[in-house]
């Protein structure tokens, strides 16, 4: 844990060097991080306040990969020398963050990396930015996040007081109170996002540069999950008597999110809808409480912050070569990338839980989970699953078939760092599922 | 120019704080908020316009106004038995909150400050509390009284804020802000009082060089400052965050344990209220600095050439390593 540590805070002065040698060093620490993989559901690695279960271990391994891709995917910044050292430094910090966020032990500690980890997320999106609408967008990811989250301040002193610790070990307060269950939550659901508080990530999505949506899907969305996760311990009465409505919001919100999809014009606003409309779904099933949903959940945060990741890289590699996001600008891009056409199919079906993917393990598991909990939600299972097909689908066919813009000035091909990104997304995202009972049977 | 004059009313503004803070009977406490009174106005002056001494005669008045409500109450609570009476305390209450400038009294705060120049509003938003608070922390004997004080303080202070221009006016809503958190602290542990009152010195007194030195009045000038080093203007401008209560930066601290001491004593609502206000705080705070975090800005315009000192940014460095420090090093 030390070594993880005290690597990234020695990585610091790199950031105002190279750029390139940081991206090698992080991924470095990436597959050091990976070499360490002998972990239980019980806590290994103690040391202070940190240590890891298989669920943090899985979440760390995710933001290592997510932070290292990061400074592949955006090359460009390097390139235009835009601010690039404070960029670095920014990735750094925020993986720091996330390191400490996921691998603490203790409620105080993982709810102020909470709000560590949004400081930088926050200057990624209004430093490197496009438009200038990034600024509405950073306000409201910052607002709607901390109106959320400092009340949850005041119900994690309320813990402290009642059980007179922090750790997550000892969390066994079991409140009846509705208003404390929302204290404590609602960050979590605004964090995941839930249908009705999700208004900040299709804008930030929008307005962030390539890392900026990168880190957002891949790892932001799964802070909340993450702390729902360690959280739900204390609300396990209140929360048989109330999840259904939380349960219902969620999946409603997820048919109704597939179906926004599928007007969009606007390639990184589908993916991000199509985002919202999935951790729906992680939702619904981690708030079911039962077992084959804590497993479905892990599953599919893993497999959709690979694959929402992988989708908005290839969303931002049309975007440098075409300068436009819209869908009636990039379409039949198979005539002049057929290469890149393969990687657009792959994510695509990856996203639609096609087999080879962690998405399917995922969604399997999360639907018997919500039919365990009621009937009632085949329906929108149902439902859900056939239009995140469509939506999948709409979006390859849409950019990938037909016939191209006539207004596409010439453009380089795809060069070999952006395949290699796209290779490094793909590769876990699909070959896990051959060893999936790690990831899956873990409680 | 080097001015005796103000060095002696400096130390004598000094003096009588101290005076009345460490005062053992309340009258000698009223003399030290006089002798405070009458030596801060002459450090106002400034020859060259006439808002200082529009300022220095507004500010003049509320004091007095002030000093004579203290004197009222104490003296018709002694005189009719030694112990104090709640009747009293909220006429002692209500005069010290109004020196300090907290919420229902808070009238005069900013169109004073808006005379002033860099110095002396630092001077104002932050030593000048030193005393009166000290003094409501000895009084407070109707704690509905002061905590309806609090909320005026967090909502006006964010409602009202969010229209200025004038970084000085900013400066004040917000120290009414921080007004409101100060005097919560008071209520459940002065030593946490004293705490919050250290770090928000600090960083007003950081921000607030920092506007000395670039000669800084309004928020469009943040845009054209600094813009050849990126680095030193975040650097400065990141002290709003830390104003805010951002978590990596130094002003967290002392919110966090504010927000524990209160939920220990069951302050929840209060708490709830104090928190949420902060938030519209901030947003002003936010949208002074975004001009330095969207990188992309024009920038051609460059007015200033002054060159920063390493020491300045040293002290700056604080606000960042703050959090840490105090975590590795615990008081």
């Amino acid at each position: 844990m030390m070594k993880f540590l005290f690597m990234m805070v020695f990585l610091t002065p790199l950031c105002f060097f190279s750029y390139w040698y940081l991206s090698l060093f992080l991924f470095y620490l990436s597959f050091l991080f990976i070499f360490m993989f002998n972990i239980s559901k019980d806590y290994s690695f103690l040391s202070y306040n940190f240590g890891l279960d298989l669920l943090s271990y899985s979440m760390v391994m995710l933001s290592f990969w997510i932070c290292s891709l990061m400074l592949l995917a955006s090359a460009k910044i390097f390139k235009k020398k835009d601010y690039y050292e404070l960029f670095m430094f920014n990735i750094l910090f925020l993986m720091f963050s996330l390191f400490m966020v996921f691998s603490s032990l203790n409620f105080f500690i993982f709810y102020l990396f909470f709000e560590i980890s949004l400081i930088p997320t926050f200057f990624l999106i209004i430093g490197w930015g496009y438009q200038p609408e990034r600024i509405s967008a950073g306000k409201y990811l910052l607002f709607y996040t901390l109106l959320a989250s400092l009340p949850m301040m005041v119900g994690i002193f309320f813990i402290f007081k009642s059980v007179n610790s922090l750790d997550f070990y000892f969390l066994s307060l079991n409140l009846d109170n509705f208003l404390f269950y929302l204290c404590i939550n609602m960050v979590f659901f605004v964090k995941m996002p839930m249908y009705l508080i999700h208004l900040w990530l299709p804008k930030a999505h929008v307005e962030a540069p390539i890392s900026g949506s990168m880190i957002l899907a891949g790892v932001m969305l799964k802070l909340g999950g993450y702390g729902l996760f360690r959280v739900m311990k204390m609300f396990l009465n209140m929360g048989l008597k109330i999840n259904f409505i939380f349960i219902t919001i969620s999946l409603i919100g997820s048919v109704y999110m597939s179906l926004i999809c599928l007007q969009q014009s606007d390639i990184k606003l589908l993916i991000a809808y199509s985002s919202v409309s999935h951790m729906g779904l992680v939702l619904s099933g981690l708030l079911t409480l039962n077992l084959m949903g804590m497993w479905g959940s892990l599953v599919l945060m893993l497999g959709h912050g690979l694959c929402s990741s992988g989708l908005f890289c290839l969303a931002n590699i049309s975007y440098e070569r075409l300068n436009s996001r819209s869908l009636y600008l990039n379409k039949g891009l198979m005539n002049f990338m057929p290469t890149l056409s393969m990687w657009w199919f792959l994510f695509c079906i990856s996203n639609m839980a096609a087999p080879p993917s962690l998405n399917l393990l995922g969604e399997v598991l999360l639907i018997n989970s919500l039919i365990i909990y009621s009937k009632l939600t085949m329906i929108m299972l149902a439902l859900f699953s056939f239009f995140s097909a469509c939506y999948s689908l709409f979006l390859y066919s849409y950019t990938q078939h037909g016939l191209f813009s006539s207004g596409i000035y010439s453009f380089t091909y795809i060069s070999n760092r952006e395949f290699l990104l796209l290779v490094l997304h793909w590769i876990p995202l699909n070959f896990l599922i051959f060893k999936g009972e790690i990831f899956s049977v873990w409680i | 120019m080097f001015k005796f004059n103000k060095i002696i009313f400096m130390i004598m503004l000094i003096m009588s704080s101290l005076i009345s803070i460490s005062a053992y009977s309340w009258f000698s406490m009223w003399l030290g908020l006089e002798i405070n009174l009458l030596t801060v106005i002459p450090l106002f002056l400034k020859k060259s316009n006439k808002y200082p001494s529009e300022s220095m005669m507004k500010y003049f008045f509320i004091q007095a106004l002030a000093s004579t409500l203290i004197l009222y109450s104490i003296l018709m609570s002694f005189n009719l038995n030694s112990t104090f009476i709640s009747k009293f305390s909220i006429v002692l209450n209500s005069a010290l909150l109004m020196k300090m400038g907290a919420a229902p009294f808070h009238f005069w705060f900013p169109e004073i400050i808006e005379g002033l120049n860099w110095n002396n509003t630092l001077i104002i938003l932050t030593w000048q509390k030193l005393a009166p608070m000290i003094m409501l922390s000895y009084s407070m004997m109707n704690p509905t009284f002061i905590c309806f004080s609090i909320i005026f303080s967090s909502i006006i202070s964010g409602i009202q804020g969010l229209n200025q221009i004038s970084l000085r006016k900013i400066m004040a809503y917000s120290s009414i802000n921080h007004n409101g958190w100060m005097i919560s602290n008071l209520l459940v542990s002065s030593d946490m009082w004293l705490f919050y009152f250290m770090i928000y010195t600090f960083i007003s007194m950081n921000l607030i060089y920092a506007f000395k030195l670039f000669k800084i009045n309004m928020i469009q000038q943040l845009m054209n400052i600094l813009n050849y080093n990126k680095l030193v203007k975040i650097s400065i401008l990141l002290n709003f965050l830390s104003l805010g209560g951002l978590p990596p930066f130094i002003g967290f601290l002392p919110k966090w344990l504010t927000i524990y001491f209160m939920t220990e004593k069951t302050f929840l609502f209060l708490t709830n209220i104090l928190i949420i206000c902060t938030l519209i705080v901030l947003y002003f705070y936010l949208r002074l600095i975004l001009s330095t975090l969207t990188f992309k800005i024009k920038e051609s315009l460059i007015f200033s050439f002054k060159k920063m000192n390493i020491i300045f940014l040293f002290i700056n460095s604080i606000n960042f390593t703050g959090l840490i420090l105090t975590s590795i090093f615990p008081i």
